[in-house]
């Protein structure tokens, strides 16, 4: 009897995951911003998905890589599908497994656009995204190869 | 009693998660130390045999953990940070507060980095996360890889290693891991526990003192194959050598009993030898990842040497393969439901997947008859995981179980006689709450 309920779950369960597959979310106007002192004009996709993974620590000239990110919301969302393949749930377990293992820091997190490209500003090293119309002439923007 | 060490551990956890200044604190106007942690407790019941505490018939709540972490960026390029944890479960690590994990990790390059300190080895996919609940799906990882027993000293050795990946564009990225230090293994942990256990009853094998060797751990792992997103296999491996000084039956004094706990006629004394063991773990490993699925498989073979040079049953001199091998998947339908299972094997002999081998010998035969279950343990898994908050967490799981390997017989799995007695088909739930910060 005791298998039987076990096996029973276990089908409905695997027919759930069949059954219930998520929309991607959209992505948005995105644009990679970096504080001037970043010495690259030009990333791949790979290395922006390294760089928010946090396996490349460092830039080329040996100043350390700040990364940061917004919390939640649809632009948050669209930059992790579209840059990191991941979704905020596995990009959050993936970030508290570093913090929970000594394998590094999470990125830097704000609430609204305009803090993180105030903070991306004027902090050295640091790296960031935000939506097209949150753009200022205070950060480099960092062109994406096709890769 | 509550272990004074674990009072003040989970008195500070308490503090630090209702102040709500964790996270982060400045310490300087140059930098500032990260502070996380964790505490879990945790229920196991099972219908038949003790798994690893008291579970049998009304369960046991002798399973809990608490842990705290410091971390900072001390330079550009350097990081230190330790984690303490104190943990229990049956006769596993009694509430002492002990160093998880404490690392200096400095970066040369991205393909680049050394640490040093006390450092967790890469043992599959999941050795280094196994410590902290809130990070898989599961309560129990899979038995066959991830031996709960070994806890201990598999979770981390005292060390120096290097790590680094290495994009490669189209193929994907190549990450590595090297360590080389000393493990932790106790007189009275898990792994000599199993060492006592996989000795014939009947040399009454008691370790006094264990010297570990040299451990080298590595592994290759290799992502994003050929643009595949969320696919990752992996190959590595380690060893661990250990002399144990063991109390052994010589011949003289005391009585002999058989692997059926009685007394075989002949009077014994015990002396001391050393016993030495080698074991060299190697395991393959598969994940792949998309969206809200996870997919795992792994394979893990033991290879140990095991050397006594002199006992009543004359030299000992085994070599065996212990091989386990799961499959795993997991889907997250929603913010705070996640359904998880898996069916994992182990096999304490290759050459003895059926346990007859094991009660041949007589006196000297490692299992009694009827007991050949012993020699293997196959798990069906199904697991719920409900996160009630992002820093709550539930979960509920149930295992069929066929087989006792991995168990301990000083866990109260023997008969009136002191021979292992375990039933070959049994079910354990385990129910575990966590909170993280």
């Amino acid at each position: 009897m005791r298998k039987k309920c076990l096996v029973g779950f276990l089908f409905l369960a695997i027919a759930g995951m069949v059954l219930s597959i998520s929309g991607p979310a959209l992505a948005g106007d995105l644009v990679i911003i970096a504080n001037r002192s970043v010495p690259v004009s030009e990333m791949s996709k790979t290395d922006i998905q390294n760089i928010y993974l946090g396996k490349k620590k460092v830039w080329d000239n040996g100043m350390k890589v700040v990364v940061t990110a917004l919390s939640d919301g649809d632009v948050a969302d669209a930059f992790l599908k579209d840059y990191v393949k991941k979704n905020s749930n596995t990009f959050n377990t993936y970030w508290k497994k570093q913090v929970f293992t000594g394998g590094g820091k999470p990125p830097e997190s704000f609430q609204k656009e305009k803090d993180l490209a105030e903070y991306v500003s004027t902090t050295k090293g640091a790296v960031g995204y935000v939506s097209s119309q949150s753009v200022s002439d205070n950060v480099k923007i960092i062109l994406v190869s096709g890769e | 009693m509550m272990n004074r060490k674990l009072a003040t551990l989970m008195v500070l956890l308490l503090g630090m998660a209702l102040s709500g200044n964790v996270g982060a604190i400045e310490l300087s106007q140059t930098g500032k130390v990260d502070i996380h942690g964790f505490i879990t407790q945790g229920y196991l019941m099972s219908d038949e045999n003790n798994f690893l505490a008291d579970t049998e018939g009304n369960g046991t709540f002798q399973y809990n953990e608490a842990g705290v972490n410091f971390a900072s960026d001390v330079s550009e390029r350097l990081r230190l940070g330790v984690q303490f944890i104190a943990r229990d479960l049956g006769k596993a690590g009694n509430k002492e507060v002990t160093i998880d994990w404490a690392v200096a990790d400095y970066s040369v390059a991205d393909w680049l980095n050394v640490r040093a300190g006390k450092c967790k080895i890469s043992h599959g996919l999941y050795n280094y996360e196994r410590d902290v609940d809130m990070l898989r799906t599961f309560v129990f990882l899979p038995q066959s890889v991830y031996t709960e027993g070994w806890r201990d000293s598999v979770n981390a050795l005292n060390s120096v290693g290097a790590y680094g990946y290495v994009p490669m564009g189209f193929a994907g990225n190549l990450t590595y891991h090297l360590d080389l230090g000393n493990s932790g293994i106790k007189v009275d942990g898990g792994e000599v526990r199993q060492l006592e256990d996989t000795m014939p009853k009947a040399l009454g094998l008691e370790v006094t003192e264990v010297d570990t060797g040299t451990t080298f751990g590595s592994q290759l792992a290799w992502d994003t194959i050929f643009g595949i997103d969320g696919l990752r296999v992996a190959a590595g491996g380690f060893n661990f050598e250990m002399d144990a000084t063991s109390d052994i039956y010589d011949g003289t004094g005391v009585p002999l009993y058989d692997s059926y706990g009685n007394q075989s006629g002949t009077f014994k004394n015990k002396e001391s030898q050393v016993f030495n063991m080698k074991l060299l773990s190697t395991t393959g490993s598969l994940e792949y990842a998309r969206g809200n699925f996870i997919f795992a498989a792994e394979y893990m073979n033991n290879n140990y040497e095991m050397k006594l040079p002199t006992t009543v049953a004359g030299t000992i001199h085994k070599k065996f393969d212990a091989i386990g091998y799961y499959a795993s998947m997991a889907y997250r339908f929603t913010d705070w439901l996640e359904l998880g299972t898996y069916y994992s094997e182990y096999y304490r002999d290759k050459d003895d997947k059926d346990g007859k081998k094991a009660v041949q010998g007589g006196a000297m035969a490692l299992l009694p008859a009827g007991q050949e279950h012993a020699m293997w343990l196959k798990d069906l898994c199904l697991t719920a995981r409900f996160d009630i908050t992002p820093n709550w967490i539930f979960k509920m799981e149930g295992h069929m179980m066929d087989g006792a390997a991995l168990m301990y017989t000083s866990d109260n799995n023997t008969n009136a006689a002191g021979a292992a007695d375990y039933e070959k088909d049994w079910f354990l739930f385990a129910g575990k709450v966590s909170y993280s910060f």
